[in-house]
């Protein structure tokens, strides 16, 4: 790779560029934008075409720069770990074909890029399809719950089925949730609860869509059925979509610093209602729950950060930073360090228990098509255990190996039934970290242009920078990793100015059949404007239910209670030519 | 995929030179004109007519393999007419390659006729199960779900009709696999041909997407047939087909705004994509990563042996891509390579010389053996060294024309 003098290269552009004056000069819209990239041009400084900073941006514009190595990979050396571990991002993974194996004995999806096409956010669906070829770009996740009040959109995640519900299972298993049983409907907003009429002053129309899922009790092959549960408590199910996020730049959110996160919290306090899961507003400070605390046992909970310290579990608790929910605090425990094991279902030496329930792993027990066919395999199965040793095997014994087997709480490396091999290795995860912490973001776009410079404008003035916080600076970027990792190097992103445009901080829309639990981190814009070109799709919002970006800023003003009702209101009331110079900026940076 | 298309060093040398718009509009409008003209040849004369080659191959690989189904029993030289329509059509989708942007990689058709390695367990236990058989025998492709995607495309039907680099015998097809992984499973040549029809057409049908989506005179059957039928994708959210998109640059609707983006995209998006993939990852990750965590079968056509061939087509596709026509061997008047001479890019000839040793070193492995069979080889690493110098050199290219 040609990187090696690009960082330097890049700091003598800038400072070149930041001793002269702003150019204004208006261009032709057909004019290529390269020739301004690393200049500062109207109200945008230099340093604005470089969103990841000068170490997470790459300079590719065209279709598939979202797979892109950040300029540190090359940098730093790993740019072969970076290729190998893309592999397994990008490969179907199959039953027992190594090294691609896994998808034994449930899962979500085949491959990482069904959910993430080219690298990017899932795409709308009218259906929820994992098992056929129309899974290409199904970016959803069934989020099943007890719904506090029919209706709601809050309330604790079922346990019969797993917080990612599965409709994929291996041979002769059944799925958790049978995906025939799943009802996805898209309805039209007739109306806005806020009043606001869904005509623009200027006249012009937009119209919003929502989903409406339901999954029918007989879907679900769980002992006990989660429908029977719900009743006992006297609650009704739930039913919401969370589709993926874009994956690029991710090791860049992972390199800011706790301070400066708390002190964005402390910035927003004053102004609006935090969720109290992560903001103790009396304190001033994080609520104990706003760290992250690695959920795995013993020493495969142990890491090891950036400048060589060990640190067993509980040492380490990052401020949560990660996913719509924010459940996720260091990106080397993330939602894509779990994800290769619990979405396709691969396991490796720290990740020795299976991605299951007990309800799904008693009913498969007790399901007569999954004993006959495991006799009809005979020793050949893994689940065929002559238990008490008499020389025989019952169909009493395949049930409790099955049952064991398929339990979460069963070591599969280490047990008394079958101990099956880690399915991906150590170094294997590694290169797929290094993939991971490496995926850079796109220049930005157009910055010369006048009406991207109105649109930012407008942007600031309408208080969207309150949420989508445009600049942060990287702290020292002392990360953790996994300590099968033993120490090796990532991408590393210190002291980087970047430009994500968001607070990392949950806030609430009040939106139709809205995200489970209310609250959603402010999703960050960056890179978002080449959706299109990468993935040939530009839904927005954690279900894509917004087809365009004028879409999603119009959710923000469906409900008064919306915290990002003022700003969108604003929108509401510009001109024609001021909302086209927002959306253009919005898929400029 | 993965470039550092480096425009920092455009800007500091614009910086330097003081002149930021040193081309006068005259002459950049002749420069347009030119980048237009090659786009305008590059359009029908590379995609439409590799695509066109593709569906085609696909709809007779199809046709004889369903000829084969139908007779019960196979003959060598059915075997070996469908192993030739096979690497004729696998030779149009590795010469399209360079074009992977657009509708390979939106609808996802890319990973879905082209996956590998492929998923030998699940296909054993799939055409074990009589169940699937008369699924496949009935439905064809609208039964090739129940065989799971990395059974899919073309190395599925590669595994059925070749094995260590030859053609299956007839005999062996007559017979029952033998396969390792399908030991014990008692799975009949016969079934195996039902299922590799019924890939087939699967593939075929993914093809002429392909082609509908590109080319606006893609035979009307055919685009009834994936619109219709198989409720397929064929035009972008713009109603533009690909091909159009690309001709319509600077025009409403078109994702292109100017002549250099788009050939931007067509050096970056396409040919430098294939060319980082095949230098660091096709050939790349096998003779970098230790061999024993692998097995070969992750190796792109390990049945065939053709890896080798695959990646010169590859290459060539760029060839195609750059000089402006199938087949072409030296750069057409329009084309993006007289362009760069035309207009003096010093690196014009260099970027020639990187694109005939890139072949060359393939030739040069290709006449020492399979690359599955040795892809730790001295000629394996001297491929991944003048691809990647073929690489440097296009994003180069398109670092020049995107601030002319």
């Amino acid at each position: 790779m040609k990187t090696a003098t690009y960082l330097l290269t890049a700091v003598i552009v800038l400072v070149a560029a930041a001793a002269c004056d702003p150019i204004d000069t208006p261009v032709s819209p057909k004019e290529s934008d390269a020739k301004y990239v690393g200049k500062a041009v109207g109200n945008f400084t230099a340093e604005e075409w470089y969103p990841g900073g000068l170490l997470g941006t790459t300079d590719n514009i065209t279709e598939g720069c979202y797979e892109d190595e950040a300029p540190a990979v090359s940098e730093q050396g790993l740019i072969t770990q970076f290729n190998h571990g893309e592999m397994f991002f990008e490969r179907n993974v199959t039953l027992n074909t190594a090294p691609f194996k896994g998808l034994g004995p449930a899962s979500v999806r085949k491959s990482c890029l069904d959910c993430h096409p080219a690298y990017g956010h899932g795409k709308w669906q009218a259906t929820y399809e994992a098992n056929t070829a129309r899974s290409f770009g199904n970016g959803y996740l069934l989020v099943v719950y007890y719904a506090n009040q029919p209706g709601s959109n809050d309330g604790a995640y079922v346990s019969e089925v797993t917080g990612m519900p599965q409709t994929m299972a291996a041979d002769p298993f059944l799925p958790p949730i049978d995906e025939s049983g799943i009802s996805l409907l898209w309805l039209p907003v007739t109306a806005m609860e806020s009043g606001l009429p869904m005509r623009f002053p200027d006249g012009e129309v937009y119209s919003l869509q929502y989903p409406e899922l339901t999954i029918a009790k007989e879907a679900f092959n769980t002992d006990p059925n989660p429908y029977d549960t719900a009743q006992e408590k006297g609650l009704t199910m739930g039913f919401r979509l969370e589709s993926t996020i874009g994956i690029i730049g991710t090791g860049l959110i992972d390199a800011l610093s706790e301070d400066a996160i708390r002190e964005q919290y402390r910035a927003e306090a004053p102004y609006v209602e935090l969720n109290p899961a992560f903001w103790d507003k009396a304190a001033n400070d994080f609520a104990a729950s706003a760290f992250y605390n690695n959920w795995q046992a013993g020493a495969n909970g142990d890491g090891i950060l950036a400048d060589g310290s060990h640190v067993a579990r509980g040492e380490y608790k990052p401020v949560k930073r990660f996913t719509y929910a924010m459940t996720r605090g260091s990106l080397q425990d993330g939602a894509g360090a779990n994800a290769i094991w619990n979405i396709t279902n691969v396991s490796r030496p720290d990740r020795p228990y299976l991605y299951t329930t007990v309800a799904w792993a008693r009913k498969m027990s007790e399901t007569p098509s999954v004993i006959s066919a495991i006799r009809q395999e005979g020793s050949a199965s893994p689940y065929f255990v002559d238990v008490n040793k008499d020389g025989s095997v019952t169909d009493d014994e395949i049930a409790e190996a099955v049952f064991a087997l398929l339990s979460p709480t069963t070591n599969q490396f280490d047990n008394p039934y079958h101990n099956f091999e880690p399915e991906m290795t150590a170094d294997q995860f590694y290169d797929f970290m290094v993939w991971h912490r490496g995926l850079s973001i796109p220049r930005a776009r157009n910055l010369h242009e006048e009406d991207v410079q109105r649109g930012k404008e407008l942007f600031s003035e309408m208080g969207c920078v309150s949420c989508h916080r445009p600049s942060w600076k990287t702290g020292e970027d002392n990360y953790w990793s996994p300590a099968m990792n033993e120490g090796k190097p990532l991408p590393r992103y210190a002291n980087q100015t970047i430009w994500p445009y968001s607070d990392f901080i949950q806030h609430r829309l009040y939106m139709k059949n809205d995200i489970h639990g209310s609250w959603c981190r402010t999703t960050p814009l960056w890179g978002r404007g080449l959706s299109m070109l990468n993935t040939g799709a530009s839904d927005r919002l954690h279900d894509c239910r917004a087809r365009t970006v004028v879409e999603a800023i119009m959710w923000h003003a469906y409900s008064r209670q919306s915290d990002a009702y003022g700003s969108a209101e604003k929108f509401y009331n510009l001109s024609k030519e001021d909302r086209d110079a927002v959306v253009k900026f919005i898929e400029s940076i | 995929m993965k470039k550092i298309c480096n425009l920092l060093l455009a800007a500091a040398f614009i910086l330097s030179a003081a002149s930021c718009n040193s081309l006068d509009p005259s002459a950049e409008t002749q420069q347009d004109k030119a980048l237009k003209a090659a786009v305008e040849q590059y359009v029908p004369g590379v995609i439409y007519k590799i695509y066109g080659n593709l569906a085609d191959a696909s709809e007779t690989l199809y046709n004889q393999l369903s000829a084969m189904k139908a007779s019960g029993s196979f003959t060598q030289s059915q075997i070996d007419q469908v192993c030739a329509t096979f690497l004729e059509a696998r030779k149009w989708w590795e010469q399209s390659e360079a074009f992977l942007y657009g509708a390979a990689t939106a609808y996802g058709i890319d990973p879905h006729i082209d996956s590998w390695p492929l998923d030998k367990d699940k296909l054993a236990k799939s055409l074990s199960n009589a169940e699937t058989i008369a699924d496949l025998d009935e439905e064809g492709a609208g039964a090739a779900d129940e065989v799971g995607a990395a059974s899919l495309g073309f190395h599925g039907i590669e595994f059925i009709i070749f094995r260590d680099g030859k053609n299956r015998t007839a005999a062996a097809l007559n017979g029952i696999e033998d396969d390792e992984a399908f030991a014990g499973r008692n799975v009949s040549g016969k079934s195996e041909i039902i299922f590799a029809a019924a890939v087939a057409e699967d593939l075929r049908n993914y093809c002429f997407e392909l082609q509908a989506a590109w080319d606006p005179d893609c035979p009307a059957q055919r685009v009834a047939l994936v619109e219709d039928e198989l409720e397929m994708n064929t035009t972008m959210d713009s109603g533009l087909t690909y091909g159009e998109n690309l001709l319509e640059t600077g025009n409403a609707g078109s994702t292109y705004r100017n002549w250099p983006e788009a050939i931007s995209s067509i050096l970056v998006a396409g040919c430098s994509n294939i060319c980082n993939e095949v230098a660091n990852t096709k050939i790349g990750t096998a003779h970098y990563v230790s061999s024993s965590d692998y097995d070969p079968d992750y190796i792109e056509s390990p049945y065939s042996k053709k890896s080798y061939q695959d990646f010169k087509d590859n290459i060539l596709s760029i060839q195609y891509s750059l000089y402006g026509a199938q087949g072409a061997v030296s750069a057409g008047s329009a084309s993006i390579a007289a362009f760069l001479k035309d207009n003096k890019w010093d690196k014009a000839d260099e970027l020639e010389s990187a694109l005939a040793a890139a072949v060359k070193s393939l030739d040069d492995a290709m006449a020492k053996g399979a690359f599955v069979d040795n892809p730790t080889s001295a000629e394996a690493e001297t491929c991944i060294m003048r691809i990647n110098e073929l690489d440097a050199l296009l994003n180069d290219a398109a670092d020049w024309i995107s601030k002319l």
